[in-house]
């Protein structure tokens, strides 16, 4: 479990904190999503969840280790793996085994034991064929699997997902979701996925919305459908559907579920007969 | 604009040469370039020139491959001997009014000439033939020993490798930011000087500022997957050295010692 108390973070020269005063508890094999506006504190949270920031107030822990204790950060970071939005600010080998071999190498494990996780990691991605191609060759797609496999490679119990699908085409996005569900079921990892976009955060069990550095709700996908106009206010599009919903409500003497998410059940409503 | 920069490109092929292990050819070359500034001028000279093109054949590689490492040299090997041809002085080989051409300075330019003609061969052998990393990792391999003395050779080899990889990236960047202020009006070209200057600094400082980002960015990356620099760290491939790699190494051991010996 991944237990933040009371933490708090104001980067070097920041005028005010990116991050204050959050709680919070993400349990293994939870999935949870993580939204908000920019600069609402989403990557800093993020960042905060492995110990590549340490926290000015309160304290981050994993699994009983806190990442205040220098000794902490490599056994942390072995549990806790982050991709970044950006394939291309991430991949620093000149091969894909290369790559993938960089965070087994640094935890310093037997060539055939790497060997062994480097082989593994690419077939969970399906990209088992490209272990000899430069990584730089790559689609966006291709390239952000590669970056997943890295960290699989590592073995983590969590994986935090920092707005994985920007770089993405919808295609792309899909398979990629698709892939950390996968994970999820297969390997029983803990997901967390930061996004702009409600409707992949709609396939997590938790949504916390993080509004100027706190907490603003933690609810299911259902309660967060029902909030309405307070999405946009703390810089969330609303699904297509619930601006439907909204409209067709409008009118007088119709009276819809805010917490429709699906086309078939609003055409059951609307519909009744068929 | 970048697309003419040749840093002797890796030239992939299937040859015997190709196969060898990076710190075989690295200290095989030093060996070679040992030779060549030991050699004699004129029999030593040739049988070292015998030696480079059995590798030559061995490497798979043709001579126009070796042209563009050749050519921006040419001027200076020019130079060099025409001023050895004018200044130094010796037995007479033929005067004409002033300008006098000894016999040494005759012997010493063409030897000049043939050394460094096999010297830039040598060194275009080993990079066309040697991918950067894996002349890298050769490095780091040989250079392990002087981490004893405090030397942070891992690090070091890390910055390299990285530096080599983003190359392509930040020629790219260039090119990216060039085309995006040329079409805001910026030229680079034509203008006064003091125009061009502002321009140019338009185009310098978003390439600057994209490469600290993502230095920046890598570096969090790599933080994130467990880095903490050379310390306890194993590595996938582990080089090994071959029956062949010895070989190799012996054959150029004996021609230095042949060179020098005799």
């Amino acid at each position: 479990m991944i237990r933040l108390s009371g933490v708090s973070y104001t980067y070097p020269h920041g005028e005010r904190p990116a991050i204050k005063n959050i709680s919070l508890g993400i349990n293994g094999n939870e999935f949870i999503a993580i939204m908000g506006r920019n600069g609402s504190g989403k990557s800093t949270l993020a960042r905060l969840l492995n110990g590549l920031l340490l926290p000015g107030q309160g304290d981050v822990s994993v699994d009983g280790l806190s990442s205040s204790r220098p000794e902490n950060l490599l056994p942390i970071r072995k549990k806790v793996g982050l991709l970044f939005p950006d394939p291309d600010s991430q991949l620093l080998a000149n091969l894909v085994e290369e790559e993938v071999a960089f965070g087994p190498e640094n935890l310093g494990l037997e060539p055939a034991e790497i060997r062994n996780r480097v082989d593994t990691a690419l077939k969970m991605v399906s990209m088992e064929d490209y272990i000899k191609y430069p990584p730089y060759l790559l689609s966006g797609g291709q390239k952000q699997r590669i970056c997943m496999a890295s960290l699989l490679a590592m073995q983590p119990d969590y994986l935090i997902l920092d707005e994985p699908f920007s770089m993405l085409d919808p295609r792309g996005r899909k398979d990629l979701l698709t892939l950390f569900k996968k994970m999820r079921e297969q390997q029983g990892i803990a997901l967390v996925l930061i996004t702009h976009s409600l409707e992949e955060a709609m396939q997590a069990e938790r949504i916390i919305i993080v509004d100027n550095g706190q907490i603003h709700t933690i609810g299911t996908p259902a309660d967060i459908m029902t909030m309405g106009a307070q999405l946009t206010q703390v810089g969330i599009e609303p699904l297509e559907i619930s601006n439907f919903i909204g409209e067709l409500n409008r009118n007088p003497g119709v009276k819809i579920p805010a917490d429709i998410t699906d086309i078939e059940s609003l055409v059951d409503i609307l519909c009744p007969s068929s | 604009m970048f697309r003419n920069i040749s840093l002797g490109q890796y030239l992939p092929a299937d040859s015997i040469l190709h196969h060898l292990d990076p710190r075989t050819k690295t200290v095989a070359g030093l060996f070679f370039i040992l030779a060549v500034f030991a050699a004699a001028f004129p029999l030593e000279l040739f049988f070292i020139y015998l030696a480079g093109g059995l590798l030559l054949y061995l490497s798979r590689l043709r001579m126009i491959d070796f042209w563009p490492v050749f050519k921006p040299f040419l001027i200076i090997i020019l130079i060099t001997v025409i001023f050895q041809l004018l200044f130094i002085p010796g037995t007479p080989l033929f005067s004409f009014s002033i300008l006098s051409i000894s016999y040494e300075a005759v012997e010493t330019a063409v030897t000049f000439t043939l050394r460094f003609v096999l010297l830039l061969f040598v060194v275009r052998l080993l990079t066309a033939t040697t991918t950067p990393v894996a002349l890298m990792d050769g490095l780091e391999q040989m250079l392990n020993p002087l981490r004893k003395l405090g030397l942070a050779v891992h690090e070091l080899i890390m910055i390299m490798t990285i530096s080599l990889r983003f190359i392509p990236m930040f020629i790219e960047e260039a090119e990216r930011i060039r085309k995006a202020q040329l079409c805001r009006g910026a030229d680079f070209r034509i203008g006064s000087l003091s125009s061009r200057l502002k321009n140019l600094f338009a185009w310098l400082l978003p390439l600057l500022r994209s490469s600290l980002q993502r230095a920046e960015d890598l570096s969090q990356a790599m933080e994130a997957r467990a880095y903490q620099g050379g310390e306890g760290r194993t590595r996938l491939n582990i080089l090994r050295l071959r029956g062949g790699d010895y070989a190799y190494l012996l054959s150029m051991a004996a021609l230095l010692a042949a060179v020098l010996l005799v």
